[in-house]
Formats: C-alpha cells, sequence, structure tokens
C-alpha cells in the first residue's frame, strides 16, 4: 500500500527524494479521510515552501485540508494535471496524483520523517479513534 | 462513540447496518451517522440520476391531538394549518415571538384533530419542550403533545426512478400520491405512514415505520433498487443536494435570531390565517424592510466559500457564507450566505475570505437547481 522508496508525515504527505529534488503529495490514508476531491491549490513554479508550514490546500466536498511541506525547498515543477482532474488524488495519490516537486534546501530535514513501516504502525496506532 | 460534549451518541437503528456496508460515520446533531458509503459525489449523482436510500431516523418526531389541536399548532407554526386536508403535509416553522424559527419543520394532518409534526434531529428535544410551554390549553384534556421520536424510523427514497422502484414494494397506487401527501401504507411488508416528501431537490418519498423493522426495510429497498443504479446515500450527499436545491439548513440558514423573511420564508408566512407567535416582529419587517437577506452565489474566483467564512462588500466585512460547497450536480462552487439587504441581488458580485484571501462571487437566482418536470 505505501510505497517503500517514500517517506512520511505524521500529517499524511509523502515525499519521494530523487538526489537533490523530491516529489510531494499526500497519502493514500489523507486522500481517503477526505473523501471527494474537487479543488487543489499548490504554489507556482519558483516559490520557496517552508517545512511544517502550509504548501498548499486539498479540498475535498466536505473538507478543506493544508498540505504541509515536509522539507525546506524550491518549488520546480507542479503536478500539471492536477488542476483539471484534482480526482487523480483519490485515484492515484502515491503516483499520478503528485502534487509538486521541490529543489531541498536541506537534505538532512528529511531524516526525521517516517519510513513506509514507520508509518502504516503510526495510522495503525491512530486508527483507535 | 461520544459527542464533543462527552454525552454518548444515539444510533438509529440502522447503525450497525451502515458500519457493515463500509460507512464513514459521524456525529451529526447528537447522532451517530453515516456521512458516506461510496463518496458523497457518487451518490450526489446517483440521486440526481437514478435514486438514492437514506436512512434518516434521526429526524424527530411529534405528536399533536385534541380538539385545540389545530388551535395549538395556528398559534406555534407559520403556515396556515386549516388549508391541510387529512393526509396532506406541509412545510411550516415553529415560531418563537421575535419572528424566528425555533426549528423548521412538515407539519402532516392525520385528521380533524390529529397532526404529527417531522423536525430536525438536533431540535427535537427542545421543540417538544417549547411545544409543552408554550401551549395555552389545557394538556391532556385540549390536546396531547408527544414525542414520539422513538416509535419511528425514517427512510427517504429520493431519485427519478424512486417511484419505479418502491411500486414493486408498496401496496399503494404512488400515481395518486402527490407531492406533500402522505397515507398509511405496507411497503416491504411494513405498515407506516408514506409521503411523497424530501430534502434533495427530487421526486421521493420518505417511509415512517417501526424501527424494529428497519433492517428488512433497508435490505429490501436496497436489493430491489440494485438493478436501477440506487446507491445507499450518507448525510454528505443529503447536504449537497439541499444545499442545490437551495432548501435552508437548520443552524446554517435559520436560527433563532434569523427572521423568516431574511430567510427567504414569506412564502410559509401566511398573514390572513390569525395571529400567531412572532406575526407581530414580522409584520413589523414586512413593514420596515429587511436589514439583511438570504442569497445565493457562485464562485468566479477559484475557491470554496465555507460555511462560516466572512463576507467582504466594497471593502468591508459584511456577512457571512452559511452553506458553501461543490455542487457535483451542477460542477460549480456554490454557497448560501447572509447579506445586507442593500447589496442583495441576483448579479450583484461581493468577495469571500477563503483562509485569508478573498475570492469573488456572483449572486444568482435561487434555487441553484431546478429538477426537469417530468
Amino acid at each position: 500500500m505505501y510505497p517503500q522508496e517514500f517517506l512520511y508525515t505524521q500529517d499524511h504527505e509523502w515525499i519521494r527524494v530523487d538526489g537533490t529534488t523530491a516529489s510531494i503529495g499526500i497519502t493514500e490514508h489523507a486522500q481517503k479521510e477526505l473523501g471527494d476531491i474537487v479543488f487543489v491549490e499548490v504554489p507556482q513554479v519558483g516559490s520557496q515552501v517552508t517545512r511544517k508550514e502550509s504548501l498548499g490546500t486539498v479540498e475535498s466536498v466536505k473538507a478543506v485540508a493544508d498540505v504541509y511541506s515536509p522539507v525546506t525547498g524550491e518549488v520546480i515543477a507542479v503536478n500539471p494535471k492536477i488542476q483539471k482532474a484534482p480526482e487523480l488524488v483519490n485515484t492515484d495519490p502515491h503516483g499520478e496524483g503528485w502534487l509538486v516537486r521541490v529543489r531541498l534546501k536541506d537534505r538532512s530535514e528529511t531524516e526525521s520523517l517516517m519510513t513506509a513501516d514507520e508509518y502504516e504502525e503510526y495510522l495503525k496506532k491512530g486508527s483507535a479513534h | 462513540m461520544t459527542t464533543s460534549t462527552g454525552i454518548e451518541s444515539k444510533r438509529t437503528a440502522l447503525n450497525a447496518a451502515h458500519r457493515r456496508a463500509g460507512a464513514r460515520m459521524v456525529e451529526f446533531g447528537g447522532w451517530d451517522m453515516p456521512v458516506e458509503y461510496s463518496g458523497i459525489v457518487e451518490e450526489h449523482l446517483a440521486v440526481r440520476k437514478r435514486a438514492g436510500l437514506f436512512d434518516v431516523s434521526h429526524m424527530g418526531e411529534i405528536e399533536v391531538r385534541g380538539p385545540k389541536a389545530l388551535a395549538l399548532l395556528q398559534y406555534l407554526t407559520s403556515n396556515d394549518v386549516s388549508r391541510l386536508k387529512a393526509f396532506q403535509a406541509q412545510y411550516s416553522a415553529l415560531m418563537n415571538p421575535q419572528g424566528s424559527a425555533v426549528d423548521d419543520c412538515v407539519v402532516h394532518r392525520l385528521g380533524e384533530t390529529e397532526f404529527f409534526l417531522c423536525v430536525n434531529a438536533a431540535n427535537t428535544d427542545k421543540d417538544f419542550a417549547y411545544i409543552l410551554e408554550h401551549n395555552p390549553f389545557a394538556a391532556g384534556s385540549d390536546v396531547e403533545i408527544r414525542n414520539v421520536s422513538k416509535c419511528y424510523s425514517q427512510l427517504a427514497l429520493q431519485g427519478p426512478l424512486a417511484a419505479e422502484i418502491l411500486q414493486a414494494l408498496a401496496e399503494t397506487d404512488l400515481h395518486s400520491l402527490k407531492y406533500y401527501t402522505f397515507r398509511g401504507s405496507v411497503c416491504c411488508g411494513v405498515s407506516g405512514w408514506l409521503a411523497r416528501t424530501g430534502y434533495t431537490g427530487e421526486d421521493g418519498f420518505e417511509f415512517y415505520f417501526a424501527p424494529s423493522e428497519s433492517e428488512s426495510v433497508w435490505q429490501m429497498l436496497l436489493e430491489k433498487g440494485k438493478p436501477y443504479g440506487l446507491l445507499p446515500a450518507g448525510l454528505g450527499a443529503r447536504n449537497t443536494l439541499r444545499l442545490e436545491a437551495a432548501y435552508p439548513l437548520y443552524g446554517n440558514e435559520l436560527d433563532d435570531e434569523t427572521t423568516l423573511l431574511e430567510a427567504n420564508l414569506g412564502w410559509i408566512t401566511k398573514w390572513d390565517k390569525g395571529d400567531f407567535l412572532g406575526r407581530e416582529a414580522l409584520a413589523g419587517q414586512r413593514e420596515s424592510g429587511v436589514k439583511k437577506k438570504l442569497v445565493g452565489f457562485e464562485m468566479l474566483d477559484r475557491g470554496i466559500g465555507r460555511d462560516g467564512y466572512p463576507i467582504w462588500v466594497e471593502g468591508k466585512p459584511c456577512g457571512r457564507v452559511t452553506s458553501g460547497s461543490y455542487a457535483p450536480f451542477l460542477k460549480k462552487n456554490i454557497g448560501l450566505a447572509y447579506v445586507p439587504s442593500q447589496h442583495a441581488g441576483p448579479g450583484q458580485e461581493f468577495e469571500i475570505e477563503i483562509r485569508g484571501k478573498r475570492a469573488r462571487a456572483r449572486q444568482v437566482p435561487l434555487p441553484f437547481y431546478k429538477r426537469p418536470r417530468a
């Protein structure tokens, strides 16, 4: 379910680091909690994002959620399909539904993130609610 | 499951069935209710195009009977109850002296001296206490008021195919059951009140019956409807459907400080029926004009103006969104809001503050959606 090569945050974002850049999205768990996603707001290419600060929002019919950046860096790409087809975040959150690609400022920021196994453990603990 | 107040949520007789069906459950008005099964958009579209089945057993039922039942309801509600014949229903409001709604409700007339009110779940206890407290007649002999909510499950079968699906299971000719009428009927082998009413903007039915029969009625309707594309639908779709139809929701568009005239409910305010609670206040407001007015809007800029977001006109905050959402059938971002009367009217624009940024919206005529007449 959760790709091994990704890292995860407690706020249910994922990041796939590839050298000095990384893709960011929200997790399967997050999209399921939100339900039908109808609107995604992401920063423009060239803007700066800061670790643990909102980089954009994902809106479903019933709720709006901030997407918190797992890392600090500069946005170098946004998913071109996501504005016209926000439902991609529902259907393929870890793939076609990615949100932005950033150039990392400090790679060591990723060290505190969870691995796939740790994230699944984290979800299990949280599912008591 | 507990509410934020720590009080255990109430459960309808179908709670286990919803959980088995994989519904996402939420607390609503003190009840643990399904918000969605397969997804709000899919359920919403099923109701607009085919049919959907809702468990609305959380709704309350209050019985009023006796020689003074009609007089009591004429005094406490804004619509003209005397216009109802037996087995007719009407949308109305339980009033306070300020001209605002204690609740909105549907009044059903069972006979000369017998009625039942369908009221909002969260307001049931409040309404019941309010009616008792404001009853000027002798309780018991003149009029008997009972909260019979526990005696009923209520299912809503809604959508253009609802009649076709239900006809095979109902011992009533549905052609003769007109909009806002009801009758005693046997559906799915269970007797109850079958009403041609709903809260979705589509044709449909609401069936009130004994809670012990809930699972079998629910299952039979789902099975019969399956080939027609009927889906179980939750409170999420119920909300987006009623919003497209611009039906008010108590707690959002209506509260005990908003008058019926402000809420566009002049049509259920009957001036010539005699005195009723709030009539004087409303008459005064009719004379002087309303200061604020409920309007519908569509977003022009990107974003959804959601419940509670501030409205700005000419650089000043001057109102709030009461209900705002993506509209799954219209595929637009729409909402309802109160704005000062001088700024109300289709075509006028305002801004909605969405998480610190202002986005433009334009007022449009209501309802947003009207079903095509067959």
